[in-house]
């Protein structure tokens, strides 16, 4: 309970490496091109909802084995890898594979006191990266568990090579996204126009969103999964500018303007939040006060002619999780969606626990959308549903005759309809 | 290169903690909120379902309303669920019925409808709700508000929605509540969840003490009570509940009091008299009180409490203490003033304020006493002792205190000063007859003592926390975790005795006479430095294995005595000095304790399941201890210096099993040393005191004791019939055990003086368990507490060594019944066990049974009833049965518009037993006997509750 706490809803990217010198002399910088993009009027209060059976068309429950050995407590982190889940759980501190129909196939377990926060995936390697000691060392592992090789992290400049937000976009190439920081612009180490939000390549060779000295003051929360997120193409990403409404494609080469949001007054942030001086080191403190001003985009997937994302704030909202049809311009509100026939009456998001507020839609394969809920939560649907005699499929059907409240977290696999 | 690799996720996750609490929903959320009447036409079942069909979604935990269209009368409500869906039963059949369907930020919708006779049910199928445009949202008020609703993550319940009477407190209003138990004990629990604090508007209300606020404010000053999570403390380990009464705009000041005068037979009289005035940055109490009745209070709040407009019932404390022994006359003026200095935001309540206090209570106390003491002799058989005990006590006393609390972002820091005057006198005569078993074994005793006293003591303290936290702006460790907390506080004494014994056995040459004055003057002053630098590895290390905290307390005191005493010889008029009497004493104590508690949490938590946690915790602490003492008598020129190793340790576990229960344990080790004071190592001995000397050891040691205890602790966390209990045993022994040994001569004089035994061992054991079960408007609890104590250790009698053993046990059940806080029923059974044996010698025992039974009936703004009877029983092995029966009736009648006009009859002790049963043990002895008590009157009591609630009204 206390990690559903610590963690709920947003995630801090704070690595502060103090690091005060890393000259880019070597480094190209990489131009955002901001020529052609579409923008988008979003007003949250006017998404609309309706049933699953209306928005998707498939929905998929998959139980996970409970087992003494497979047993953990929520998915903090998930993805799909060579016909495998990965699951990242902060309370037993591993990492579970499952295979896809939810048998458990292996688990990495953390060392106590060295807590795991997040992995990578190497798709063209088939491997599990992680570090459990905030990014000095990467391990690295197979589908079975097995740790093949633990590497130093840092490089002769003191930087760490992979960190918080990096991606492989090929064996050992990565993209990464490296938060504003608040540097110390006296010191003679200091080099102007060092810092820069994206970087690319393992031995970084290009730079993206390079930032000034005035900008060195800017301090950031980040809300779920992003602001770098991929969606089913290995070597694109949708990345968020930090309180900004704008969302970039990145790939190896290229930064582009590709949407840009533009949402009610009430709920947007003042326009010059990032460039007045007033706000500095007082931005996290200012949006806690301001409840209902949207601060960040995150979750941002594209699958098809939906443009998926959420609009994260301080205060609760029902109109966060957003699903935005690009051909159409409807809205639809995830947690208004009904649950009917098509879901089995079952809830498609956790309301019992802290999990989908910490973690949202995660993660997007470009084809399903994934979630995860708890026993406690289905268990306790199931037995609301007593009187619609639901014919549910053979696997509910078992996980929910043989299963408890106590079984392992379900994952929720979730197709769009291309048009909505 | 890398200059701050300090930087963790811990640290964002610290930060996490404390700002994202808010957005954990209260289970209360997601729990159905119903409250339905039954009745024999209530038949018909409505139901139906919420819409947004503008944006195509169900309306889910929308409020609900039913109500009856000719009267208004809400009948039932309910929140409606995931899909939308609401359901009635139990609805009256075959007359209009209005539903009214309310949700924040949208529009009501009404329909009127009629359940047919026939069918009995009425399908509203789907209500659509218009969302308001944002310029619309807060301007919104049409109608009833609905009962109960649901703001993001507070729970709010809608004062206008309940139709109680109009002269309803906030008391009844919390009864009619779904989910909300209030137990007899004052706590109030939602859905089974303990209300940490109750809060009006945001802040405490006249003091801790809930009952203010219940049984005062009326319902009708109330807009809205929130339940939501506490966001100001985030305890990581389990999060606290609070309960917000949100007054009504027009209400936020106003004031209420009682002004009352009873006079009843026998002389009795009891005159009471509160005001208490709020406004959102003041409250003031002032209260005074009058009687011959038994009824006392030690401080302002107390006598605010007692004098609550609802105050009836038998919850009430304030009645006749028929146990007091003797008479007592009460008066009592107290003043209580709170100021909020703090500009509140929601977040972060009572964060500056200032609360001064001033209390006088002016008394006396006449306690006449026939007591009977049996004192068994190896060989000799008994020694009886008579006495006829006669004491008058007179006291004026007057405290004043001012407290100064500020909660900082990260620190804490309290500040007080304590001011008291006491003075006192007393007359006490006493004459005793003790007969041993020969004839000339017979002493007699006349003893008269008086004196005055007057204490003056000042305290102060100041006290500053801090707490260690992540700066996210720079991203850094900033301030440390400690405490820090200096006390002092002076007191001086002057006191003037005067005492006259004459002693008379058969055996003239032991006869004694004294005539004494005493004369006693005398300073003390102490500091006390306490400090507690917690977790220190913790700036070193980011999340060292270990918590390691370093604490040190340091007291230093010093009193200085001067005594003069003086004799008046038989022949002459002239008092001269008494040597052996008159000193003066310079005492000085250093006690100093130093040590590093090291300590570990353990936590096995599965996200939605469960929860355990190990607490480890070794504190190894070391004890100087010095007294220093100079005197003018040779006798009293002493020094001690002890240094003695306390270590104590402690494991807890719990297990908290999520939505159905939660179990802990604890087993905890504890060493404590007594050192032996002055007065037990060189007393001054007073031979006037002729049947009692006291005399000192000037070789005691200082008594060691072990404990180990165990508690284990459970609860349920279910919303419905709450159960919780716990189970203690304690164990332990006592090297260098202090106790008296005893030499008594047949004329029954006795000489004390305390020696150190070893083999005193010790064991306890308890427990309690209580549940409640609430169905409609019924409530019932039934509670159970039993205790249970053992000792043994050796004494000594006129030069013998005797094994003492003494056990004790206590044990109560009640079961209480309340109906809509109309009518309130207990009924229950105590028992009281002693029993000490000296081996080889005697053995006593004493047994206490006592059965009662409470019921109190009110009507709203009419007649109330409440009448209390106690049944008593006393076995005691050295004298006969007791038994006796105090009944107790009150009936009264509330009139005038608000009720606040009561008059009310009372009978007390209506079969004129009441005896107050002296009995008490010590490892010698069995006393028995008797005292004048309080015993049968009838009073008249008119009474007038002065009560506006919204002084100046608000423009809107």
């Amino acid at each position: 309970m206390q990690l559903n706490i610590m963690i709920r809803k947003i995630t801090i990217i704070s690595c502060f490496w103090g690091l005060f010198v890393i000259p880019v002399f070597a480094q190209q910088v990489i131009k955002t091109d901001t020529s052609h993009f579409s923008t988008i009027r979003i007003d949250p209060a006017n998404s609309a909802g309706g049933n699953v059976s209306d928005i998707f068309e498939k929905v998929n429950y998959i139980p996970l084995e409970t087992t003494p050995e497979s047993l953990f407590g929520s998915i903090n982190q998930l993805e799909v890898l060579n016909n495998y889940y990965v699951i990242l759980d902060y309370n037993t501190n591993a990492i579970l594979i499952f295979n896809l129909n939810g048998k458990f196939h292996a688990k990495i377990k953390g060392r106590s006191n060295a807590h795991i926060y997040k992995f990578l995936i190497n798709r063209w390697t088939n491997q599990i990266v992680y570090t459990a000691d905030n990014y000095q060392n990467m391990t690295y592992c197979d589908l079975d568990g097995k740790v093949i090789k633990t590497e130093k992290d840092i490089d002769p400049k003191g930087t760490p090579i992979i960190y918080l937000n990096s991606y492989f976009i090929s064996p050992d190439q990565l993209i990464s996204y490296d938060q504003y920081r608040d540097l110390d612009t006296l010191s003679k180490y200091y080099q102007p126009y060092s810092r820069s939000l994206l970087r690319f390549g393992k031995t970084v060779h290009s730079i993206g969103m390079p930032y000034t000295k005035a900008e060195t003051k800017i301090d950031v929360v980040s809300s779920g999964i992003g602001p770098l997120t991929t969606f089913g193409n290995d070597t694109v990403f949708f990345f968020a500018k930090p309180y900004d409404y704008t969302l970039y494609t990145v790939t190896p080469h290229a930064i582009k303007l590709t949407y840009k949001f533009v949402f009610p007054q009430q709920y947007a942030l003042p326009s010059n939040f990032v460039s007045n001086p007033v706000y500095d080191l007082k931005r996290i403190a200012y949006i806690q006060k301001n409840k209902d001003l949207i601060f960040s985009l995150n979750n941002c997937y594209q699958v098809g002619n939906n443009l998926l994302f959420e609009a994260s704030t301080y205060g609760s909202s029902q109109e966060d999780n957003l699903v935005y049809n690009l051909k159409s311009g409807n809205l639809i509100a995830y947690k208004h969606i009904l649950p009917d026939e098509a879901s089995w009456f079952l809830p498609i998001y956790d309301k019992v626990s802290s999990n989908f507020d910490n973690v949202g839609l995660a993660p997007c394969d470009g084809t399903f959308v994934y979630t995860s809920l708890s026993s406690l939560c289905l268990f306790k649907a199931n037995e609301e549903n007593k009187d619609k005699n639901v014919k549910l499929p053979v696997g509910l059907a078992i996980y929910f005759t043989k299963g408890s409240t106590k079984d392992n977290p379900v994952i929720l696999q979730l197709k769009l309809k291309d048009s909505l | 290169m890398l200059t701050d690799m300090t930087t963790e996720y811990e640290t964002c996750l610290g930060w996490y903690l404390k700002i994202f609490t808010f957005t954990l929903a209260i289970a209360l959320g997601t729990v159905k909120v119903s409250a339905q009447k039954k009745d024999s036409v209530n038949v018909g079942t409505a139901k139906g379902l919420l819409r947004d069909s503008t944006h195509n979604y169900v309306m889910q935990a929308t409020t609900v309303s039913i109500y009856k269209v000719e009267t208004g009368e809400l009948v039932s409500y309910q929140l409606s669920d995931n899909f939308g869906r609401f359901l009635f039963r139990q609805l009256p059949v075959d007359i209009p019925l209005r539903i009214i369907a309310t949700n924040i930020g949208y529009g009501p919708v009404k329909r009127e409808f009629r359940i047919s006779q026939s069918t009995k049910t009425f399908d509203l199928k789907a209500l659509n709700m218009d969302r308001l445009t944002v310029s619309l949202k807060e301007v919104v008020v049409s109608g009833a508000p609905p009962p109960v609703q649901m703001r993001g993550d507070t729970l709010e319940f809608n004062a206008g929605a309940f139709k109680l009477d109009t002269n309803a407190v906030v008391e009844d209003m919390l009864r009619r509540l779904p989910g909300v138990t209030i137990w007899n004990d004052g706590v109030i629990t939602v859905n089974g969840k303990k209300i940490n604090r109750l809060l009006v508007e945001g802040k405490e209300f006249f003091g801790a003490d809930n009952k203010i606020a219940l049984q005062n404010l009326p319902k009708n000053a109330v807009k809205k009570i929130q339940v939501y999570q506490d966001k100001s403390e985030p305890d990581p380990i389990e999060t606290k509940t609070n309960m917000n009464i949100v007054l009504k705009k027009d209400k936020k000041d106003g004031y209420f009091g009682k002004v009352s005068g009873g006079i009843g037979t026998t002389g009795r009289y009891d005159d009471n008299g509160m005001l208490s005035y709020y406004s959102p940055k003041n409250q003031v109490s002032m209260v005074g009180a009058l009687n011959n009745v038994n009824k006392t209070a030690d401080n302002t709040n107390t006598l605010v409490s007692l004098n609550s407009f609802k105050g009836e019932g038998i919850s009430n404390d304030y009645h006749t203490d028929f146990t007091k022994p003797g008479a007592t006359v009460f008066k009592a003026a107290g003043f209580s003033g709170i100021h909020d200095f703090s500009h509140r935001d929601d977040n972060k309540p009572d964060t500056n304020r200032l609360k001064v206090n001033y209390f006088l209570a002016v008394g006396n106390n006449t306690v006449d006493q026939n007591i009977h003491t049996q004192i068994p002799l190896e060989d000799n058989g008994y020694l009886n002792q008579t006495t006829v005990n006669s004491s008058k006590f007179n006291y004026n006393g007057q405290a004043f205190s001012a407290r100064y609390d500020k909660v900082f972002d990260h620190g804490l820091l309290n500040a007080s000063y304590d001011f008291q005057h006491n003075t006192s006198s007393m007359l006490n005569v006493r004459s005793s007859t003790s007969i041993g078993n020969l004839a000339t074994d017979q002493s007699y005793s006349y003893d008269e003592q008086g004196g005055n006293k007057a204490t003056i003591f000042h305290a102060g303290s100041i006290k500053f926390t801090s707490h260690r936290y992540t700066d996210f702006g720079t991203n850094r460790n900033r301030s440390v975790e400690m405490e820090l907390s200096y006390l002092f506080s002076v007191n001086n004494t002057n006191e003037e005795n005067r005492r006259i014994t004459d002693f008379n056995a058969a055996d003239y040459s032991q006869d004694k006479h004294f005539n004494r004055r005493y004369l006693t003057a005398s300073n003390n002053i102490d500091h006390l430095i306490i400090s507690s630098f917690n977790n220190i590895l913790g700036v070193l290390q980011k999340d060292p294995y270990l918590r390691t905290d370093i604490k040190n307390t340091l007291s230093y005191s010093e009193r200085n005595q001067t005594d003069a005493v003086s004799d008046l010889l038989t022949a002459g008029s002239q008092y001269l000095p008494n040597a052996n009497l008159s000193n003066h004493l310079n005492n000085r104590i250093i006690n100093y304790r130093p040590g590093i508690n090291l300590s570990k949490v353990i936590i096995n938590a599965l996200a939605n399941r469960f929860r355990k946690t190990w607490n480890l915790s070794i504190f190894t602490e070391g004890q100087l201890f010095r007294q220093q003492n100079t005197a003018a008598l040779q006798i009293q020129n002493l020094e001690r210096n002890y240094f003695y190793f306390i270590p104590s340790a402690m494991i807890g576990y719990s297990n908290n099993q999520l939505g159905k229960f939660r179990k802990t344990y604890f087993l905890k080790y504890n060493t404590t040393v007594t050192y032996p004071t002055l007065q037990q190592l060189a007393p001054l001995v007073d031979d006037a005191n002729v049947y009692f000397l006291n005399y000192g050891n000037i070789k005691l040691r200082p008594a060691y004791m072990h404990d180990l205890s165990f508690k284990y602790e459970y609860s349920t966390v279910e919303a419905k019939n709450p159960l919780q209990g716990d189970f203690n045993v304690t164990v332990g022994q006592t090297n260098d055990f202090i106790t008296d040994s005893s030499y008594y001569d047949a004329l029954g004089r006795s000489v004390y003086y305390p020696i150190n035994v070893s083999g005193e061992k010790h064991a306890s054991l308890g427990g309690y368990l209580q549940k409640a079960f609430k169905y409609k408007d019924h409530q019932f609890q039934v509670s159970g507490k039993s205790r249970f104590n053992y000792a043994q250790y050796p004494s000594n009698l006129n030069g013998i060594n005797y094994d003492t053993k003494t056990n004790s046990w206590l044990l109560t059940a009640d079961l209480i019944y309340t109906y809509k806080g109309l009518l309130t029923a207990q009924v229950g059974e105590s028992f009281l066990g002693n029993n000490t044996s000296r081996i080889g010698i005697a053995q006593y025992k004493y047994v206490n049974w006592k059965t009662y039974s409470n019921i109190s009936f009110a009507l709203p703004k009419s007649v109330f009833f409440s009448t209390r009877m106690d049944f008593n029983k006393n076995i005691s092995s050295n004298s006969n049965n007791i038994y006796y029966t105090i009944w107790n009736i009150d009936v009264g009648y509330r009139f005038l518009k608000g009720a606040n006009g009561e008059i009310k009859l009372s009978g007390l002790d209506l079969f004129h037993q009441n005896r107050n049963v002296i009995n008490y043990m010590n490892n010698n002895s069995i006393t028995t006997g008797t005292v004048n008590v309080l015993q049968q009157y009838f009073m008249v009591t008119l009474a007038y509750y002065p009560r506006k609630f919204g002084l100046s009204k608000v423009e809107h």
